[in-house]
């Protein structure tokens, strides 16, 4: 059948369908991922507002990199201070890694009693929605809610989580562990149904203990996912926004002392506020780690190819 | 529960068992409270919020009627269901017929169109939004209406797309050889034979778009001027903000009544798909 048609060669007749078939994604690629990106360099070397055309916006040149990179610039310190609470909410990977993985480990044993059920309960967080979630744990992290209430029953007086900056980010961070703990577990579920069972049997005949089995055969399996987690987590770390703007809506999301304030909710902050030049560079600025962060996952998996 | 443990099992073995379950199920308890706070407020009246336990005294409804003036609930779904299921079909449709392009179909200048595809996958959205905002502003498409929001949605992602592309390489070129010898030309074969076999790879890919759409709050918040096309995210948001501050005065059971309507067809549809969409994550898992 195959000898019958024209294999190597393209036909007009294909070349119009293949062309019709992928101009919407290109197309779509182009005017809305290209264009707004060269038009973001653009945006960050000139002082707008957005209410003149822009091209009557007067060219500054780097200084909106400098109004919050160089020392004493005017939006250096909350520069700083949001790229400090974007780092500190960053603490939810180390958390949500260790927690998945001990969480999987133990639901991938064969005796674990209603694995299934524990594994769907311990998924649902990931399909919910962040908005209504974190309106939720606003409630359960009040100074009358639930979490104090647990603590009083403990002997401790009440927290008011959301009136003190780091309190409130641990707030935050325990919402992001409890959202993100289900996709992480099944991605270890995965690596760890893997990994072969005679590799175990083996380790049990040659004397190996439940600890050196972990630490010997278990973990060095899971390497390459886990870099892929912390990865993908750095990435969605570095834009954390949602959490933020929700729970502290009154103040945009920057919280008490600005300590929920993250890269995101400054660059938002700076939009809203007319201020198109300097968002467009703290874009930048969040683009570029962002790259960074793919480029180190890139160098990673060629390495691992080449192996 | 116990029964599902071999009978045979030594005291201590089973007493391990349990105890390992318990820690599980107490864990399993902590990540469903939060959606249980929410339904059980949902179904209280305001004075009762942190004056009683969990449970209520008696099931209020009366939230699920008062929402309905309080909130403009119907107007936020609307928006929600029609953004979710018009940029899932819509997306689910251009990505299944470019990546049947990409794996099928010979056509000129088709490795530098997948390249620029596939590179879009570099660039954050947080870089893309003011100016995405800019240029369909200068045609009137943000305030005017939704079109801001939607229009760089409609085409299928970079993902969604590569993934399609996967899966039609898997498709033999005899099926598709065959159908053209029988005279069909390739808009029927996409439509006749190669979209029913994608089903099962769209269907999930589907669901992880329409979770995220209907999750979406930057987006909307950016794209979204006019309050009669805000989605029920923003609603629920926007609704709460004004009233932060004190929580006595707060209508927290109204609040939450909002976030249940959000979060139940959500959870409906990932319980009826659970299956497909773990199996799914997992595979990819492996991969990596």
């Amino acid at each position: 059948m195959r000898s019958l048609t024209t294999k190597s060669k393209i036909t007009r007749r294909d070349s119009m369908w293949g062309l019709f078939f992928v101009a919407t994604p290109v197309l779509s690629v182009v005017l809305f991922v290209f264009l707004p990106a060269l038009l973001s360099i653009y945006i960050s070397t000139i002082e707008w507002n957005g209410f003149i055309p822009i091209g009557q916006a007067s060219f500054v040149g780097l200084k909106n990199f400098a109004a919050f990179l160089s020392s004493g610039g005017l939006y250096t310190k909350e520069f700083l201070n949001s790229l400090y609470v974007t780092l500190v909410l960053m603490l939810f990977i180390p958390f949500n890694i260790i927690i998945s993985f001990l969480l999987a480990f133990v639901l991938n044993r064969k005796r674990t009693i209603m694995k299934n059920t524990i594994r769907l309960i311990y998924f649902l967080p990931f399909v919910s929605s962040a908005v209504a979630i974190t309106l939720v744990f606003k409630n359960l992290f009040d100074i009358n809610g639930v979490v104090n209430s647990l603590f009083s029953l403990l002997g401790f007086g009440s927290i008011d989580w959301l009136r003190s900056p780091g309190l409130s980010r641990i707030v935050i961070i325990t919402m992001l562990v409890w959202r993100n703990i289900g996709y992480t577990m099944l991605m270890y579920l995965a690596g760890l149904q893997g990994i072969p069972d005679d590799i175990y049997e083996a380790a049990t005949i040659d004397g190996a203990g439940v600890w050196k089995t972990i630490t010997k055969i278990t973990l060095p399996s899971l390497t390459n996912i886990t870099f892929f987690l912390v990865v993908t987590n750095v990435i969605t770390g570095l834009q954390i926004y949602t959490e933020s703007a929700v729970l502290f809506q009154s103040s945009f999301g920057k919280g008490p002392l600005n300590g929920t304030e993250s890269m995101m909710i400054f660059l938002v902050y700076l939009y809203t506020n007319n201020n198109l030049g300097m968002a467009s560079a703290i874009s930048w600025a969040i683009t570029i780690l962002v790259l960074f962060a793919t480029y180190i996952q890139f160098v990673w998996r060629k390495k691992r190819e080449s192996l | 529960m116990i029964s599902q443990a071999p009978a045979n099992l030594h005291g201590k073995k089973t007493f391990i068992e349990v105890l390992i379950f318990g820690v599980l199920a107490l864990f399993g308890f902590c990540m469903l409270y939060p959606f249980l706070w929410m339904l059980f407020t949902s179904l209280k009246p305001l004075q009762e919020v942190y004056t009683t336990g969990l449970f209520n005294h008696g099931w209020v409804f009366r939230n699920y009627v008062d929402v309905w003036s309080k909130v403009d609930i119907l107007s936020g779904l609307k928006a929600s269901i029609l953004f979710s299921v018009g940029i899932t079909v819509s997306q689910i449709l251009t990505s299944s017929m470019a990546g049947y392009a990409f794996a099928k179909i010979k056509f000129p200048l088709k490795n530098m169109f997948f390249f620029i595809v596939l590179s879009s996958m570099t660039i954050p959205y947080v870089t893309l939004m003011i100016p995405q905002f800019m240029m369909l502003e200068q045609f009137g498409l943000v305030t005017n209406g939704p079109w801001g929001y939607i229009i760089p949605r409609i085409a299928g992602g970079a993902a969604t797309i590569f993934f399609v592309r996967q899966y039609c390489y898997s498709i033999p070129d005899a099926l598709i050889e065959s159908a053209r010898i029988d005279g069909a030309g390739q808009g029927k074969i996409f439509f006749r034979i190669i979209l029913p076999l994608l089903i099962p790879v769209v269907t999930v890919q589907g669901l992880f778009i329409f979770i995220f759409i209907w999750n979406d709050y930057l987006g909307p918040s950016i794209f979204l001027i006019k309050k009669e096309w805000w989605t029920i995210q923003l609603f629920a948001a926007r609704f709460s903000a004004g009233q932060t501050g004190s929580v006595g005065t707060a209508n927290i059971p109204i609040q939450m009544t909002v976030a249940v309507i959000i979060t139940i067809p959500l959870l409906i549809l990932f319980l009826y798909a659970q299956k497909h969409i773990v199996n799914s994550l997992m595979a990819s898992g492996i991969k990596e």
